[in-house]
């Protein structure tokens, strides 16, 4: 079945392509750190010397959580505001790299070479951001429309007309999974557009996005099997996390609760790469059918 | 076969029951018919009033709560100043669902129609109804009793704060005309015979005298009712039921209505629980019934057993949030929503506060509106003991996907939390607090005295003090300095003189003074001694300073006293070797330094390492170690970083 092809081959091509991945995951690593070490440091000047924080090994300290944020919590807000500037600098890294990751991907059997990776980075940067941007708006869209019909629904959270609380959650019961269902095309066209315009190489989107749209439609049960593939994959990932964090954090050592972690991350930006290879080849099978016009 | 004389004497005491089993002085007692009408959402009441002049006054007049004209109009002091009740409130004036008493006849026992006016005694808002003057024509002389008979109306209000109705739930609190409290000169913080009946207001609800309640309700077939007291029998006529109810010795009734409710009963160390709850919350009746049952065994240890025979649990709907978390006698409220999970344990902590009011404000039945910490502040502290004790005192409110938090810790939260923690004093009504403070200063920091008293008595002594007042002052009518001579009075029974000659000092600090409290280590410093050297008289040659040897230090300790608040507080010192030295310290100087020589270096040093001062605002400053601590800094650290990859990789998803 093509799909479970694509799948093994999307592992063949992350695996076969490790370098790269180490190399994301490092990207991940060192600007977490750099948005990190300032909290480090502004720890140590206000915990440093107490024992307050010593003898809390496992779990959630809300005492010294509460007490840390009123006594010291005013030196805590630049901090974060430089990690929300560090988030849309790892934004933006993405975006740049991706053009490299899809270039390196749609060279299939090829073995990895960086400079393929480095040559696809700045040339379809300002592509893929557009794209990117494109995708936002359309996603902030359809979340503001569902969270509007939910306000609908519940007729603007009026509780004191409701029977029942499950009145404030039934419409989730329905809304949720739509929802959920068309952000997720929304994801599976844009990743499909990215690979078009990397492929395609062409100067302006609407074309690209256009031929996307098409070959999702046509190929609409692949793609979308795949898709669903890889979030279940996505969803092992993170139970695998859960189950093992709980006794990790409750064994009381951070550092092998943060290696698990790294796992994790690692875990996790391996599966982003599997949805973009196995896409690749799934996209490549899909053009190569329908002939040169995608 | 058991001897004829002692039949006779099982029968004599048998007789003798009612006089054993009256446990208030019974001073405002009511018989209540009343019919509810549920097309109109009305009250149709005949009541009348037993009343028993308490005081060696001639009394001339009565005073009654018109609770429900609070929900008449805007203007009303209750509206004036409902900022908390917002949404609530809301709901009611846009659905122009307003609420109103009018008392249509009232006679005194001889026939005589009594004349009526209203009266604004706090604030003279001529807007308010909620207070009713009776001018007597037969004054009730001392110790005399009198009988008035009332003839009401009552407009529902709709979902009201506390009271009211939603759809077909009702929800009667505060419904009937009540009688006020004649304190007699000399109790609480009367300087002469007065009436205590304060306009109703947006805080603080409760002062009532004790007595029995009697009460016949009225209503369709299909509903089910809820209320204080035990359940004397039902009778149906017309499509329409009777419930009769009889409370004995209790300071209000309250009732709840629904065709909806289901009733789930129980029976604990003899008192009959009785849920009553939606269908879709049936399941949740074990969560409430374990939460009732210890916090039941928990103050009956500590105070006494629950004397009631019954207590009615209300489970209110979504849309009867509005009588969600009250107390009133052997009738309590809870609030869940079934989606939220088990390990938020909400409704558990109003059950276990509710219940506590049993004894904070049911019996022993101080004022709220004047003394709101009284009743809240206690009732709070016992809350807090209660779930740490069945949850854990890190987990006890919520435990819920890493995020855990303990009901004392999430008091020190509120308090501190306030913007101006030292925005208030106790000094004032309940409706005085400024910008909304008086609940985190009644209940919470209310709450932090008594555990920081608990940690200076120890827990069995300072339980033993509540019990104390309790017994004291159980069906009376306490004010906070009768609270502050029980403590005084037990502590220097058990402890001497230990904490000085009464605990004035430690009221003075914490109810009528704002000043907060932080203890600090400001230093540690190691500094070598050389050792002897020079002409000593016992020596004919110099003394040199021998070169060998272990070097001796000079261990300095500082501690600082940051705040305005003093308690007698722990200081541990650590030292190289291991060894620790605990000093008690008085806590009173702004700095105090803890000096040793020869014991090595000071590694580390911890005031209150038991955390007993729980006022203390800030605990990180209460330890300081030599070496950089870095366990807590790494774990913190390694998480924040987490949650950054975490982020980074979340937002890499949208390219
Ligand atoms: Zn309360």
């Amino acid at each position: 079945m093509i799909v479970i092809t694509a799948y093994t081959q999307g592992w063949n091509a992350v695996f076969r392509n490790g370098r790269m991945w180490l190399a994301l995951y490092l990207f991940n690593l060192l600007l977490a750190l750099l948005a990190a070490l300032p909290f480090s440091g502004y720890l140590s000047r206000t915990i440093g010397s107490s024992l307050a924080a010593e003898g809390s090994p496992g779990g959630f300290d809300y005492t010294l959580f509460n007490d840390w944020l009123r006594e010291y919590g005013q030196g805590l807000a630049p901090i974060l505001d430089a990690s929300l500037g560090f988030l849309l600098l790892y934004l933006l890294l993405s975006v740049f790299l991706m053009g490299g990751i899809l270039l390196v991907f749609l060279q299939f059997a090829e073995p990895f070479r960086w400079g393929i990776f480095w040559r696809g980075c700045p040339r379809f940067f300002w592509r893929l951001l557009r794209l990117t941007v494109y995708f936002l708006l359309v996603q902030a869209a359809v979340l503001s429309l569902f969270g509007l019909l939910f306000y609908l629904t519940t007729g603007g959270f009026a509780i004191f007309e409701m029977e029942t609380e499950m009145e404030l959650v039934q419409p989730l019961y329905y809304l949720l999974p739509v929802y959920l269902l068309v952000a997720v095309l929304v994801f599976m066209v844009q990743d499909y557009a990215k690979i078009h315009v990397v492929q395609e190489d062409r100067k302006w989107l609407a074309r690209p996005l256009r031929q996307a749209f098409g070959l999702v439609f046509r190929n609409f049960g692949s793609f979308f099997l795949l898709y669903l593939l890889n979030i279940a994959t996505l969803l092992l990932l993170f139970g695998i996390y859960w189950w093992g964090s709980g006794p990790l954090s409750s064994a009381g050592s951070p550092a092998l609760l943060f290696l698990w972690g790294q796992l994790f991350i690692f875990g996790r930006v391996g599966l982003r790469l599997l949805n973009l290879a196995s896409a690749a080849y799934l996209y490549h099978r899909a053009v190569q059918h329908s002939g040169t016009e995608a | 076969m058991p001897p004829k004389p002692f039949l006779l004497f099982c029968f004599l005491l048998w007789g003798c029951r009612p006089a054993f089993s009256q446990l208030s002085p019974r001073t405002a007692s009511y018989d209540i018919q009343v019919r509810l009408d549920t097309a109109e959402k009305k009250l149709y009441g005949r009541q009348a009033l037993h009343w028993a002049n308490p005081s060696a006054d001639t009394v001339r007049e009565l005073q009654y709560h018109l609770y429900l004209n609070a929900f008449r109009n805007s203007e009303s002091t209750f509206m004036r100043e409902a900022g908390n009740f917002g949404f609530m409130i809301d709901a009611m004036r846009e659905n122009c669902g307003w609420g109103w008493t009018e008392v249509q006849r009232i006679t005194d026992g001889d026939g005589n129609r009594l004349a009526m006016e209203y009266i604004a005694p706090d604030d003279g808002n001529p807007a308010d109804r909620t207070v009713l003057r009776v001018p007597l024509a037969r004054p009730v002389l001392p110790g005399g009793t009198i009988r008035a008979e009332l003839e009401w109306t009552s407009q529902i209000p709709r979902a009201a704060a506390r009271t009211g109705y939603n759809q077909d739930y009702y929800f009667l609190a505060q419904w009937f005309p009540k009688v006020g409290v004649y304190e007699p000169a000399g109790m609480r913080f009367a300087q002469a015979g007065q009436w205590n009946c304060h306009q109703y207001h947006a805080e603080g609800e409760y002062y009532s005298d004790f007595g029995v309640y009697n009460v016949a309700i009225t209503l369709p077939a299909g509903f089910t009712v809820g209320a204080s007291g035990v359940l004397q029998g039902v009778e149906e006529q017309g499509g329409e039921k009777t419930w009769a109810f009889r409370a004995e010795d209790v300071i209000d009734f309250t009732w709840a209505a629904s065709p909806h409710f289901k009733e789930i009963k129980e029976t604990h160390n003899g008192v009959q629980l009785r849920l009553l709850a939606y269908p879709y919350h049936e399941h949740l009746a074990e969560r409430y019934f374990r939460v009732i049952k210890f916090a039941m065994d928990f103050c009956g240890s500590r105070f006494g057993p629950y004397p009631y025979p019954g207590l009615t649990i209300v489970d209110p709907p979504l849309h009867g949030m509005f009588s969600s978390a009250m107390e009133y006698p052997t009738l309590i409220s809870t609030a869940n929503l079934c989606f939220l999970p088990a390990s938020v344990r909400t409704s558990e902590l109003l059950l276990a506060h509710e219940f506590v009011h049993q004894y904070f404000m049911q019996m022993v039945a101080s004022n709220e509106q004047e003394e709101p910490w009284l009743d809240e502040g206690i009732t709070n502290y016992y809350e807090a003991r209660i779930m740490d004790e069945l949850f854990g005192p890190q987990s006890s409110t919520v435990d819920w996907l890493g995020f855990r938090m303990g009901n004392l810790e999430s008091n020190r939260g509120e308090f501190f939390g306030l913007d101006n923690p030292q925005i208030a004093d106790y000094g004032r009504f309940s409706w005085q607090f400024p910008e909304g403070s008086g609940h985190a200063i009644s209940y919470s920091k209310t709450t932090l005295w008594l555990r920081t008293l608990e940690g200076l008595l120890g827990t069995e002594a300072l339980d033993e003090v509540m019990g104390a007042y309790f017994r004291r002052w159980k069906f009376r009518h306490p004010c906070g300095q009768d609270f502050i001579d029980v403590v005084n009075e037990e502590v220097a029974k058990k402890f001497g003189n230990r904490f000085g000659e009464n605990m004035d000092w430690f009221f003075g600090q914490v109810l009528y003074s704002t000043e907060l409290c932080d203890y600090a280590v400001a230093s540690i410093a190691n500094t070598p001694v050389a050792p002897p050297a020079g002409i000593f008289e016992e020596t004919e040659d110099c003394v040199r300073p021998e070169g060998k040897g272990e070097p001796r230090f000079r261990a300095s300790v500082i501690v600082h006293r940051l705040e305005g608040l003093y308690f007698p507080v722990e200081v541990r010192i650590t030292f190289e070797d291991g060894q620790t030295i605990t000093e008690q310290w008085d806590g009173k100087a702004r700095s105090r330094e803890f000096v040793y020589e020869g014991r090595g270096r000071a590694v580390a040093a911890e005031i209150d390492p038991e955390r007993r001062i729980c006022l203390d605002k800030n605990f990180i400053n209460n330890s300081r170690a030599v070496a950089p601590q870095k366990t807590g800094v790494r774990k913190y650290f390694l998480q924040f970083l987490f949650w950054m990859q975490n982020a980074m990789q979340g937002l890499s998803m949208l390219v």
